[in-house]
């Protein structure tokens, strides 16, 4: 159940990352400081509305959702169709610049935050917790609906297309960048959500952005690069890998993650040359 | 009456240059052929007049307005569209999918769009629910002409139509693009020099980023033996 919570996490923050890569070819790195500060958003109304869960997470995304405009709108936009080592550096910079704020702002310290629920059920002859199947339900009914989204919306269709051809898409006379930025903040809002739903399981910590853009990007190249069902296929696949190791070698499960991306590199050299 | 205008351009490729002062003319209604060898610049051309690459110096006039270095989705809004080489249709996306974005972005309704790539070629009504990657050569040449053609254009830049193609359906293009005469303006590279003298209005052949002459004389465009020199 823990290697299936965590590729439900790892789905949701890689999410956002797949598409920006997959579509505009930005690798975006800032991803991990909407992640990071979702939760400190998150955390800091909690008090206010009664640690009402529900509630703070939507004032976490809400408070985002502009920050993640703005990112793609001032820098993010300017990197289409650069060098991918000009989208790497300029977003590292604004990670590492928001790391720093949340240090500024909220401390060095990692803050508990309460689990929602501390309700369980049972599953044949296993208690699962609550929470966890909450988790996992949400990653499952974000891909259907991302998947209805790119089926059914032109929106989606545009996105899709651009995959394909984006210079067809411009010939059409499609301005595909103002799709670009809305699908931007949706994946934005997804890694809030992911960041969110699972700070109570892993507290939060100014570094959190770090770790968790780090693991989105070898998702993403593990899953193909654009390709949405992949990345949900691997999310979950190294989830489970993660949870696997840790049973075993504890201090290396992250690490597995950089050992298949490395291998899959290797095998699908020319698709990222 | 002229509807485009090319006046010496330069277009480069970071240091190297790629166009050198090309100049041509395209009247209503005309079409106008590029002929030349690979790598002479006819593809750069077409990339430059629809708006995919920026030229250096000189100037584009389309309908009396400059529009040199104006964005693609811009240009196409203002009825040029551009078909390129790769035949890259949607190819995630089905036939029906990649007429509802032209339909979309010409404010057109789908249903007449759907119409008229039916009208223009028959077998799209059992192949509308098909993945577009999944057609053959010809028939994603003839979806991505239906496609610019959405929303009525008035200059189409079509990048090697025919290229290899088997001649069944190199006449099936000959005959799309014979329809098309006359409503609407068109810049064609095209190699197959049977196609280009049945439908040529004016040829330009190209060597080396430099267009060498301009042939506006019917006599000329005939003479199939004088055009395969420049290829």
């Amino acid at each position: 159940m823990f290697g299936l919570t965590i590729g439900a996490i790892l789905y949701l923050v890689s999410i956002g990352f797949a598409i920006t890569f997959g579509t505009m070819k930005v690798i975006n790195f800032a991803h991990g400081s909407i992640y990071a500060l979702a939760v400190y958003f998150f955390m800091t109304s909690l008090p206010y509305v009664k640690n009402n869960f529900v509630v703070s997470l939507l004032i976490g995304i809400a408070l985002v959702i502009p920050l993640s405009y703005l990112i793609e709108k001032y820098i993010i936009r300017y990197l289409y169709g650069e060098s991918v080592h000009y989208a790497i550096i300029a977003t590292y910079g604004v990670l590492f610049s928001t790391t720093d704020t949340i240090k500024w702002i909220w401390g060095t310290n990692p803050w508990p935050i309460i689990v929602p629920t501390r309700a369980s059920i049972q599953l044949f002859d296993v208690t699962v917790p609550l929470y966890r199947i909450i988790i996992i339900g949400a990653a499952v009914a974000i891909f259907i609906a991302l998947h209805l989204f790119f089926k059914k919306t032109i929106a989606g269709k545009v996105i899709v297309a651009a995959l394909d051809d984006s210079v067809g898409v411009r010939c059409l006379g499609i301005d595909q960048f103002k799709y670009f930025s809305l699908v931007f903040v949706i994946g934005s809002a997804l890694a809030g959500v992911g960041g969110i739903l699972y700070s109570p399981i892993a507290a939060a910590e100014p570094y959190m952005g770090f770790r968790f853009v780090l693991l989105a990007f070898a998702v993403t190249l593990v899953g193909g690069m654009g390709n949405l069902t992949g990345a949900f296929i691997s999310a979950f696949s190294l989830g489970m890998l993660i949870a696997m190791t840790a049973r075993v070698l504890p201090r290396l499960s992250e690490m597995m993650v950089f050992v298949v991306m490395a291998v899959v590199l290797l095998l699908r050299k020319e698709e990222y040359e | 009456m002229s509807i485009l205008s090319v006046n010496f351009i330069d277009v480069f490729y970071s240091s190297a240059q790629a166009l050198h002062g090309v100049s041509l003319n395209l009247n209503k209604g005309e079409f106008a052929f590029i002929v030349g060898r690979n790598g002479a610049g006819k593809t750069t051309l077409l990339k430059t007049i629809c708006g995919v690459l920026n030229c250096k110096n000189g100037s584009i006039v389309f309908e009396d307005r400059e529009i040199q270095n104006l964005r693609p989705e811009f240009l196409s809004q203002r009825g040029i569209r551009f078909i390129a080489q790769e035949r890259r249709v949607f190819q995630s996306l089905t036939v029906k999918e990649n007429l509802e974005l032209a339909a979309f972005a010409s404010g057109v309704a789908l249903s007449e769009t759907i119409r008229t790539a039916i009208e223009i070629y028959p077998q799209f009504e059992k192949l509308l629910n098909q993945k577009a990657g999944k057609l053959s050569g010809g028939q994603k040449e003839i979806l991505l002409i239906v496609r610019a053609l959405t929303g009525n254009p008035k200059l189409l830049l079509i990048d090697e139509p025919t290229e290899g193609l088997a001649s069944i359906v190199i006449d099936d293009i000959y005959k799309l693009l014979e329809k098309m005469r006359g409503s609407v303006s068109a810049i064609i590279v095209e190699q197959n020099l049977n196609l280009v003298t049945q439908l040529a209005d004016r040829i330009y052949p190209m060597k080396e980023g430099k267009i060498v002459k301009e042939i506006t004389d019917r006599s000329e465009i005939c003479n199939v033996k004088e055009l395969e020199v420049y290829l």
